[in-house]
């Protein structure tokens, strides 16, 4: 049952460079960031939210559906949505997210280690990305 | 652990940012270090902070991460705006910093003159390029007309006379070349005149009233196809940093404290700014008075912070312009900052504060305790106090 009006013009699907596998060493980083693993379907969620089927927040131009928050870039239309947090979804810090594009860019476990030891990157925050680099591979 | 990243729009000189980044965290430039494009520390991190790079591709040029082992950082200060504004200033750069959502195209950009939301495209950050959106990255003001008298009976509520409208929005958009001016760092010889170029890129674009409103709507833009400035650079981040100045010249405006434009703009520039400024503003006995505000990011229904003030109608009899006299004051340094180069004299005699900004050749003479005497140009109050130095020709210790 549609919630708030279908936006218009309809929003642009979020992009691939969200998912977990795309994640590089190279990728700036942020305070904050989130990444999306491969078996949320961000398209069919944007369609949702483009028939009004997603729950609108005034308060912080956010959108809810299926257990997922969605808000949306810039002010140029069409607007384009991105994960912000929920199912699938995973908020990471800066380290987590450089830890993160390491797994991802080096193969080699001892090498990607040695990378991480080198750059200083707190226990908790390789944990998470190992975390998530493990579902990103499960799909 | 990695502390920050910056995204530079200009490489920036390794000893600049040394020096900056020491300043910034209050440590020795010794305790920095400059490892070059290497994607990480080849070696395990000591008492430093290192600094890598990496090229970028847009409207940014380069990347700078910070290492440093979390024992170090634990005793770092956090930095705050006004902060970065100074590492700016001393890197002589613009970079990217983040802001505090997640969102990847949302970043604050940091100018020497002050720090603004901006965003980057999506599409471009696919492509690994990061390019600012111009039309989300530069503001959008709104000029609220209000009458201060009961209107005509035959003026509707909605309509605002053309001579004040136009008065406005000529004077604001002058206002917005002379900063411009000043961002670009353009000389003059006597009399600053605006070059055709930035006239020509740097653009306030008005639209029609709202419907049933005396509120024009209008937009810094940054005209890319008119050419890029005399320095080869693009119009889109000194536009950035036109309208952060922009904000402080109205934050001096609205808090009466004029006299401080001086403190972040050239001493020539800083006064036509002033007049321009107060040109902008409805003239005694117009019948206006004028609300200028920064309007909430149009998307959706959410707000961002607003930058509002309001421009009360001048005081009769010329209360905002000051005569300008003449004079030697006895004065003491009662603040002083050497990075931003900036003193608050006391004069002596009439307790009154006056702000300054120095040339770094003055330095010498103003780094003192003692009293001393200077001469110049003063901007006096009806009582004929001094309240503002428009120019300052000789400092010397008194006897």
């Amino acid at each position: 049952m549609p919630l708030t009006n279908p936006p218009d013009p309809p929003f642009r699907c979020p992009s691939d460079r969200h998912r977990v596998q795309k994640v590089r060493q190279k990728t700036a980083a942020k305070d904050r960031n989130t990444v999306v693993l491969p078996s949320v379907d961000m398209r069919a969620d944007c369609e949702a939210i483009n028939r009004g089927e997603g729950e609108f927040n005034k308060q912080n131009a956010e959108y809810a559906l299926a257990g997922r928050v969605y808000s949306v870039h810039g002010e140029e239309l069409p607007l384009v949505l991105f994960p912000v947090r929920g199912d699938g979804f995973f908020p990471l810090s800066r380290g987590a997210f450089k830890a993160l594009g390491v797994l991802n860019d080096v193969e080699d476990r001892a090498r990607a280690i040695e990378i991480m030891d080198r750059m200083e990157i707190e226990q908790a925050e390789r944990d998470q990305a190992m975390q998530v680099w493990e579902l990103g591979r499960l799909g | 652990m990695i502390w920050q990243e910056l995204l530079l729009e200009k490489e920036a000189a390794p000893e600049r940012v040394l020096k900056a980044t020491a300043e910034l965290l209050r440590i020795g430039e010794g305790f920095v270090r400059w490892l070059g494009n290497v994607p990480f520390p080849d070696a395990p991190l000591a008492d430093a902070i290192e600094i890598t790079e990496a090229p970028l591709e847009g409207d940014f040029a380069q990347r700078l991460t910070f290492y440093v082992s979390a024992a170090m950082a634990k005793g770092f200060p956090h930095p705050q705006p006004e902060d970065w504004q100074r590492f700016a200033t001393t890197a002589e750069c613009r970079f990217l910093l983040s802001d505090e959502t997640s969102d990847d195209t949302a970043w604050q950009m940091v100018t020497p003159s002050g720090v603004r939301p901006v965003f980057l495209d999506s599409d471009a950050l696919d492509a690994e390029r990061f390019t600012l959106l111009p039309e989300s990255s530069l503001p959008h003001y709104q000029m609220r007309f209000l009458p201060t008298e009961t209107p005509d009976t035959t003026q509707k509520p909605h309509e605002a006379r053309a001579s004040v409208m136009a008065r406005t929005i000529e004077h604001m958009e002058n206002v917005l070349h002379l900063l411009a001016f000043a961002v670009e760092k353009r000389t003059f010889q006597k009399h600053i005149v605006i070059p055709g170029d930035i006239i020509q890129r740097y653009a306030l674009l008005c639209a029609p009233f709202e419907p049933g409103s005396v509120i024009v709507p209008a937009r810094l833009a940054a005209l890319a196809a008119l050419a890029d400035s005399e320095s080869g650079e693009s119009s889109l981040s000194p536009a950035v940093e036109v309208s952060a100045l922009f904000d402080r010249v109205c934050q001096a405006f609205a808090t009466q404290r004029e006299e401080t434009l001086r403190e972040f703009l050239p001493e020539e520039i800083a006064r036509r700014v002033r007049d321009s400024y107060q040109e902008m503003l409805p003239q005694p006995g117009s019948g206006y008075t004028l609300e200028l505000s920064e309007k909430p990011r149009a998307y959706l229904e959410a707000t961002r912070p607003l930058i509002t003030w309001h421009a009360k109608e001048r005081r009769g009899g010329g209360g905002k312009r000051r005569t300008r006299k003449i004079l030697v004051r006895r004065v003491k340094v009662v603040a002083f900052d050497s990075i931003a180069k900036t003193v608050r004299f006391q004069d002596v005699q009439t307790e009154s504060f006056l702000p300054y900004k120095y040339a770094a050749h003055q330095e010498e003479d103003i780094v003192t305790t003692e009293l001393l005497d200077i001469t110049g140009e003063f901007a006096v109050n009806t009582a004929g106090v001094p309240v503002e130095i428009v120019m300052l020709n000789d400092i010397s210790v008194a006897p």
